[in-house]
């Protein structure tokens, strides 16, 4: 594990840093004089102890790296490939395009654009991600704006025609 | 007796059975917790009886934090965050083709985690809520520390990595306004970020999101049912496996109830605490699909709502979010919660004691409905069911509080959980920091306070002194039983 070792200490090395340096702008908690632990404690707490951690997984990243070196390079990109790289994408991409796609088809048809597009991505064929599609898009609008009255969005297209 | 037999009318014996229906149905829903199951049947309740209404809100809150243990064996959605705990053992039982298996043993385990739960609130809710009384911000800010320690037996191979797990989550626990001044700390400007990282997203997150994005790896898979389901609900051999750990239903259960009973602490951290405490005692086999790890986790979180009833009945100090709500609803009903309930209501009080033993009964039925449901969906194609897990994922987060911010923050925890699986660090101790990071924070900062900046107070008051002698030995307990095994061999 002597690469992601490395990885995670430098993470933790940014973090305790971003943290240290933000918590200076936090106010000091005094009362009539008296200092007492402000805003800036308790992360200050953290921040210091995941740098610790830090030096812990740099020195144990570095130690495993000596050891053997060639097998933790090829381990390291092993696995890593386009569709898996996509995936990633598609599905991170679909969490941010979710809302707006739901703003301007409203939530069934959006829903439904894209179950059908995720549903093809997994390999399910288009007849079958259509209809599995619409029944989850109905089945999310009974449930979440039918039942639990949560104001999904109507649509721009619908409230367009509806003037 | 004759409390029991009060209730077995059709007039409270129907809504409960509707409640309960709409428990499962609720709490089966990722994103969609207990809480919010009760909120929304209270105001259904406004124009019945005291004694319906109030079989209602229990019906709804047990059946409501069982159904949340099944999409979390079936899919690794915690379908609130009770079920948290429930992941690990249950989804590791459900690949090894013994998914049915842990469901059934979990629904045997929540009944009567749930029964035992309610016995003791009918024998000691006077005398526990005094116990819980005697808690301050000293022995609150140990239960945390207690719960976190957990998190390094929880952590399945690599402790340390366990601890910064959990360090990252009390970081960013720290996101949001900090109560004691006011100052938004890590916020930039976000204001869907002033009230913290909503707790649900992060967790459907970490635990679905991440899921998906790891089957996605597998491409082959996708064509499979999502879900192979062996044979029948195994009555016979959960029945077989709870009377050999019948000692782990009693522990977990009474520490499900004593965590509930505690105001601010309720069935998810209950079950966290009682999965923790079978770890450090039954070693490395919990953590990878153990029948145990379902029990206890199952039989505490069930056992910890008995316990939330305590103080709430008691004192009128809610036990957690639903008693709070309950409380509302009880003063609605012209009820006064409190030591003198006992008194004005004596007939009411025993008849919501029969109730609540009543649904553990018809627990069993109705969440065995829920399972074989809920297990025909599962067994669709693996892609439709992960698209599926996808888009409700989404509307799930979205419906906490109709923000689009927390469907981001989601797919966020999606990644960051795929990520710390694939360095080999554990996502449990990062999500019960989240649940617990507030609680450890304050409590410190209070009690450092109080005491002038002395450490002290800490560590001398009896309840913090066990409290601090147990965090010790869930830490080092490991470590030196295997000394001592080492040095007897």
């Amino acid at each position: 594990m002597g690469w992601s070792d490395l990885i995670l200490s430098l993470s933790c090395f940014a973090l305790s840093g971003f943290v240290f340096y933000h918590s200076r702008f936090f106010p000091k908690f005094t009362v009539r004089g008296e200092k007492l632990p402000g805003p800036s404690f308790f992360p200050d707490l953290l921040a210091f102890l995941i740098l610790i951690f830090g030096f812990y997984f740099f020195v144990s990243g570095l130690t495993s790296l000596f050891k053997a070196r060639e097998e933790l390079r090829s381990s390291l990109f092993k696995g890593v490939s386009l569709y898996k790289s996509l995936s990633f994408v598609i599905i991170i991409g679909v969490g941010f395009l979710f809302y707006p796609v739901l703003k301007i088809f409203g939530s069934v048809i959006g829903i439904t654009l894209l179950g059908v597009f995720l549903m093809r991505f997994m390999r399910v064929r288009w007849f079958s991600s259509l209809v599995y599609s619409v029944v989850l898009a109905l089945l999310i609008h009974w449930i979440f704006k039918v039942i639990f009255k949560l104001p999904l969005p109507e649509g721009v297209i619908f409230s367009l025609l509806r003037g | 007796m004759s409390y029991l037999l009060s209730i077995l009318s059709l007039k409270v014996l129907f809504p409960l059975l509707l409640s309960m229906a709409f428990g499962v149905f609720v709490g089966a829903m990722p994103g969609l917790t207990a809480t919010m199951a009760v909120a929304l049947i209270i105001p259904l309740t406004y124009y019945m009886e005291p004694l319906t209404g109030l079989a209602m809100v229990i019906g709804v809150s047990f059946t409501a934090i069982f159904a949340g243990d099944i999409p979390a064996t079936f899919l690794r959605i915690p379908g609130t965050p009770a079920s948290g705990a429930a992941v690990l053992d249950g989804f590791e039982m459900n690949k090894k083709g013994k998914g049915a298996l842990a469901l059934t043993l979990d629904l045997f385990c929540s009944a009567l985690g749930g029964l035992i739960g309610v016995l003791i609130l009918i024998f000691t809710a006077p005398p526990l809520a005094e116990v819980a009384l005697k808690f301050t911000h000293f022995e609150y800010f140990w239960l945390g520390v207690f719960g976190l320690s957990m998190a390094a037996v929880l952590s399945r191979g690599n402790t340390i990595k366990g601890l910064l797990s959990a360090l990252f989550g009390l970081l960013i626990s720290t996101i949001g306004i900090d109560v004691t001044t006011g100052y938004p700390r890590f916020t930039f400007g976000i204001t869907e970020l002033m009230d913290g990282v909503s707790f649900i997203p992060a967790m459907i997150g970490l635990f679905g999101i991440s899921e998906v994005l790891k089957r996605l790896s597998f491409r082959e898979s996708l064509d499979l049912p999502s879900v192979k389901i062996n044979g029948k609900l195994d009555v016979l051999e959960a029945l077989k496996l709870m009377y050999r750990n019948k000692f782990i239903i009693i522990r977990s259960s009474l520490i499900g109830t004593f965590i509930g009973a505690l105001p601010g602490a309720g069935a998810d951290i209950a079950a966290w605490v009682a999965y923790g405490a079978e770890k450090s005692l039954s070693g490395n086999e919990i953590g990878s699909g153990s029948p145990r790890g379902v029990i206890a986790p199952t039989s505490a979180n069930n056992a910890a709502i008995g316990g939330t009833w305590i103080p709430a009945l008691a004192l009128g100090i809610p036990g957690d979010s639903i008693t709070a709500i309950v409380l509302g609803a009880m003063l609605m009903y012209g009820l006064k919660p409190g030591p003198l309930i006992f008194a004005q209501s004596k007939d009411l009080v025993y008849q919501i004691f029969a109730v609540a033993l009543l649904v553990q009964i018809m627990l069993l039925p109705v969440g065995w409905l829920g399972i074989k449901a809920f297990s025909r969906l599962v067994s669709l194609r693996a892609g439709v069911v992960m698209s599926a897990v996808v888009l409700f994922s989404m509307v799930g987060s979205y419906a906490i509080r109709n923000s689009v911010f927390d469907i981001w923050l989601m797919a966020l925890f999606g990644l960051l959980g795929y990520v710390m699986e694939k360095i080999n660090m554990p996502l449990a101790p990062m999500v019960l920091a989240l649940i617990l990071g507030r609680m450890i924070e304050d409590n410190l900062r209070i009690g450092l306070i109080k005491s002038g900046g002395s450490i002290i107070p800490f560590l001398t008051r009896p309840i913090s002194l066990i409290l601090f002698s147990l965090i010790v030995l869930t830490l080092l307990g490991p470590s030196i039983w295997k000394v001592v095994r080492k040095l007897k061999d």
